[in-house]
């Protein structure tokens, strides 16, 4: 390693030096190249594509708690001096820094890619949407539009820091989507379905990812859901089903149990530790471990390697999701959470796959246990207000449970309530945890990262279901 | 500005070397700066300086687009090259193209987007501006126990585009943004709340005494909160949640969604839409407005756009591409990053002021509710479906009384439009999309 980026070891040292002039306790500079790539298929024709390349490098300084950040796109010694500069405006604790020798921190190796799906051949990616779009289209004469997406991403960071720590990753994501509108005269319903990960083509080799398994799908719930009911309105018993619900662990609670939200007493979660939070049927996981899944990383955005951190265990708060600043502030041990979007911004306590652990029951057993209330399949996103755990999901597949049987499709679903409430409600836990391979992407203040979530079969005594039907 | 002119003129000249039938280039240059301060500590300090080149290159009736921030012409060449062989591999599409040229260049009306200010604030200040306006959120009441912190943001941004049509212009624009998260503490009852001001000049920004106090005030009111009872009753919806219906409508009628009947509003052009008192306008030559610009991110001028007039849709928000497929006329709402083809997007788009002023609103209302939010996610753009989780103070007698929480709004957007009964007097442009508060008849209410 004799240049990173055409930035000389020797000029490293002198941009790190520059960045702690005015003191800190930490200072880290973060490299990255990504080249994106887009194709659409609408109305039968292979319509658009794209192709874009992105690069910089930013550098961050951090003194307690404060965060200075500042960046550049054309990385040059001088460049990166005055961003340097830029960004040690916020230290004032003089504190004399020592730069140690670089050396390569431990990374694990979960991507699994014969050959990166943005060096493939563009026709691979058109007979890979094709097959979607014929598919979509012969499920059902109703069927009258089908968009079909592919989206890939190679993202190439490196880091260094003060502190010695240097890594280079190379982060591949692929996305199929597809959404069909269906029309039968009188109505019109839409549905999409997406499958991904960080993957090479071979992904969507497998069955359960395959381009005529995700048209199926997205076909089968738009005309479904041209019959569909007005959901009821109320307080209803409400069974979340396996992989997709995993949004609403993520929302509800999830974005509670990160330790920046946590630290400054913002969280529904802060200072509980020990106490009980949930239902004893409830562990609640986040593990950025799991080969090939969208919120799966090598190492974090900062050098910490991801972990599987168990914050909710059997109904019990055990800890929260850390970044390295949070980790020092709080005094517990960094858990590999720490993400940022790009090199434009500073890392913080993101989820990579947050997951419930899987129960006893059997799935059968726990709709068969409803008399009257909502299997929710699919969501359309969510929203969570953190400082009271108030939460809003919108259900786009969704059907109605009678006597312990799934009957009638509803109509555009919205559950509401509290996710620490929500918890405590959870009666029953399948044995049946499920990934989504959707394409999930976590927004928060301004910063989109991909994120993968996971469920088995759950069912809530009561969740506030929004309908138009008294 | 001229050097940005200058590089896309030579990747023209690099375009026009190959045989093409058309292409154009949009190039971005941003600055902005990021403060937030939380319990009177800078937590984050942020600068940010971005820009990017987006070619958009259209051969044999295709079209792919190829973008990014090294400015390196040699680069861009190579990234050309490759984009023209991956371009093959499309099909032929017929409405592909550059928008006419008759249609496109710079508005005759004058508009200004640029704050010069925004070259002289010290940093010192910006810094100071923002613990101010959180200090005098924790000093309006005891009640304000926490904060997630102040933020400032300022940006300025350089647009060029140029096209093979003979277009080359650009506009330089900037925004400033001051907001306030505030947390209120009784009886365990935890609530936050916001508020922000945004506006393209700084002279222009609410003081920073009234932004606190609303941030303040917004979060206390929402302490100790019920659950409603699931009912049907009338709603007033205030000018932030208004805005948010009349953005689900401005999204409706996007050429782009339009013509692939992925709205609502499909097929409904010139029929009655909305009851006679909704005239909804898409202005990018709004002064002061957030979203303003002398032409559209393809070269089309911009013009201001009646697209519900008493209650009658007159037009949809059209890109070129759309409008050839609706064979609309032009509109000038071609909206693009330059990494995507352009889409049809808003400029300034709001709901024209009625003759009432919000508290002759409220007072209409015996038992009803006045809605404060409404969170994303909820709303079906093909149907038109909106159930949407809420938040809101309930009214009794025409007065405002507790507020309620953890229920949700639902009906059909289309029945929202047609039953809206009053439209407020206090329409402000504090955003891109911005209304009145405005009334509408029985509405589902699921609480308890």
């Amino acid at each position: 390693m004799e240049e990173l980026f055409g930035i000389s070891k020797t000029q490293l040292k002198k941009i790190l030096t520059q960045a702690l002039s005015r003191g800190g306790d930490h200072v880290d500079i973060f490299f990255e190249y990504r080249a994106t790539s887009f194709i659409k298929m609408e109305e039968n024709i292979i319509k658009t594509t794209s192709y874009s390349i992105s690069s910089g490098a930013g550098i961050r300084v951090i003194d307690g708690e404060q965060i200075g950040y500042s960046y550049t796109e054309d990385i040059t010694f001088d460049n990166l001096k005055e961003a340097a500069s830029a960004a040690s405006y916020i230290a004032t604790n003089k504190k004399e820094n020592l730069i140690a020798p670089i050396q390569r921190t431990r990374k694990r190796n979960l991507y699994s890619v014969s050959t990166y799906s943005i060096e493939e051949p563009i026709s691979r990616k058109i007979d890979l949407i094709e097959t979607v779009n014929k598919t979509a289209r012969g499920y059902d004469s109703k069927i009258s539009q089908v968009t079909v997406t592919f989206s890939e991403e190679l993202r190439k960071i490196l880091y260094v820091d003060a502190e010695g720590k240097f890594f280079e990753d190379i982060q591949p994501l692929v996305l199929l989507t597809c959404y069909c509108i269906a029309d039968d005269g009188k109505t019109r319903q839409g549905a999409g379905v997406a499958t991904g990960g960080r993957s090479g083509l071979e992904f969507y080799e497998i069955d359960e990812n395959s381009p005529t398994e995700i048209a199926t799908e997205a076909a089968h719930i738009a005309v479904t859901n041209l019959d569909a009911r007005p959901a009821p309105a109320g307080s209803l018993a409400v069974v979340l089903g396996p992989g997709e619900s995993g949004i609403l662990l993520h929302e509800a609670v999830g974005h509670g149990l990160e330790a920046d939200f946590a630290r400054k007493k913002l969280s529904n979660y802060s200072d509980k530790i020990g106490e009980k939070v949930a239902s004893e049927h409830c562990t609640v996981i986040d593990s950025g471990l799991i080969p090939g899944l969208r919120g799966s990383i090598n190492i974090d955005d900062e050098g910490t390697l991801p972990e599987e951190t168990i914050m909710i265990e059997n109904g019990v708060l055990r800890g929260y999701m850390h970044d390295i600043l949070s980790a020092r502030i709080m005094d517990m041990h960094a858990t590999g959470n720490g993400r940022r979007e790009s090199f434009k911004y500073p890392p913080m306590p993101r989820m990579t796959n947050i997951f419930m652990k899987p129960g006893n029951y059997d799935p059968e057993e726990i709709i068969s246990s409803v008399k009257f209330g909502i299997y929710a399949k699919r969501f359309a996103g969510g929203q969570v207000n953190i400082v009271n755990g108030d939460f809003t999901f919108g259900v786009s597949e969704a059907y109605l449970i009678e006597n312990g049987k799934i009957t009638a499709p509803l109509k555009d679903v919205t559950l509401i309530g509290n996710g620490p409430d929500i918890l405590r409600k959870v009666e029953m836990v399948a044995n049946d945890l499920k990934f989504s391979r959707g394409g999930w992407t976590c927004g928060k203040n301004d910063q989109r990262v991909p994120v993968g979530i996971g469920m088995p079969t759950v069912k809530v005594s009561e969740i506030t279901v929004g309908g138009t039907k008294l | 500005m001229d050097k940005l002119k200058n590089l896309a003129e030579d990747v023209l000249k690099i375009l026009k070397r190959h045989s093409i039938e058309g292409a154009d280039v949009i190039i971005v240059n941003s600055k902005s700066t990021n403060i937030k301060i939380r319990k009177g500590k800078i937590e984050e300090l942020r600068f940010s300086n971005s820009k990017g080149i987006g070619i958009r290159i259209i051969k044999n009736k295709k079209s792919g687009i190829t973008s990014t921030n090294d400015f390196n012409t040699e680069k861009i060449e190579q990234q050309i090259t490759n984009m023209l062989d991956m371009v093959q591999y499309l099909n032929q599409d017929p409405f592909v193209g550059l928008p006419d040229k008759s249609i496109t260049g710079r508005s005759h009306q004058e508009i200004d987007t640029y704050d010069k200010m925004i070259e002289v604030i010290p940093m010192e200040d910006k810094i100071r501006i923002t613990g101010q306006l959180e200090e005098e959120g924790f000093k309006y009441s005891k009640l304000i126990k926490n904060s997630e912190g102040a933020q400032w943001n300022d940006t300025s941004s350089k647009i060029v585009l140029a096209s093979t049509n003979g277009f080359l212009d650009g506009y330089e624009t900037t925004n400033f943004t001051l907001s306030l998260i505030l947390v209120a503490e009784k009886n365990g009852s935890r609530q936050t709340d916001y508020w922000y001001s945004k506006n393209p000049f700084f002279k222009n920004l609410e003081s920073i005494g009234s932004i606190a106090k609303k941030a303040a005030k917004r979060a206390i009111r929402k302490l100790s909160p019920k659950k409603p009872s699931t009912c049907k009753v009338p709603v007033v919806l205030d000018p932030d949640v208004a805005a948010d219906l009349i953005g689900i409508v401005a999204t409706g009628c996007l050429g782009t969604r339009v013509f692939m009947k992925n709205s609502f509003l499909a097929g409904k052009l010139g029929e009655k839409i909305a009851s006679d008192k909704i005239k909804l306008v898409d202005n990018p030559l709004l002064p002061s407005g957030v979203s303003s610009r002398p032409f559209d991110d393809e070269g089309v001028t911009s013009r201001k756009n009646v697209v519900v007039d008493s209650g009658f849709l007159t037009k949809y928000l059209c890109d070129s591409y759309s409008a050839r497929k609706l064979k609309h006329p032009p509109t000038g709402n071609g909206s693009r990053t330059i990494a995507s083809d352009p889409i049809s997007g808003i400029s300034n788009f709001y709901l024209e002021k009625g003759e009432y002023t919000p508290e002759e609103i409220i007072k209409s209302v015996k038992n009803g509710l006045y809605l404060t939010h409404v969170h994303w996610t909820g709303v079906n753009y093909v149907t038109g479906d909106y159930s949407r989780g809420a938040e809101g103070i309930w009214i009794n007698n025409g007065e405002l009384t507790y507020p309620v929480q953890e229920f949700t709004v639902s009906g059909n957007v289309l029945d929202m439009l047609q039953n809206i009964e009053m439209v407020g007097n206090d329409l402000q442009f504090r955003d891109n999309i911005s209304a009145p508060t405005i009334l509408i008849g029985d509405i589902t209410i699921s609480g308890r």
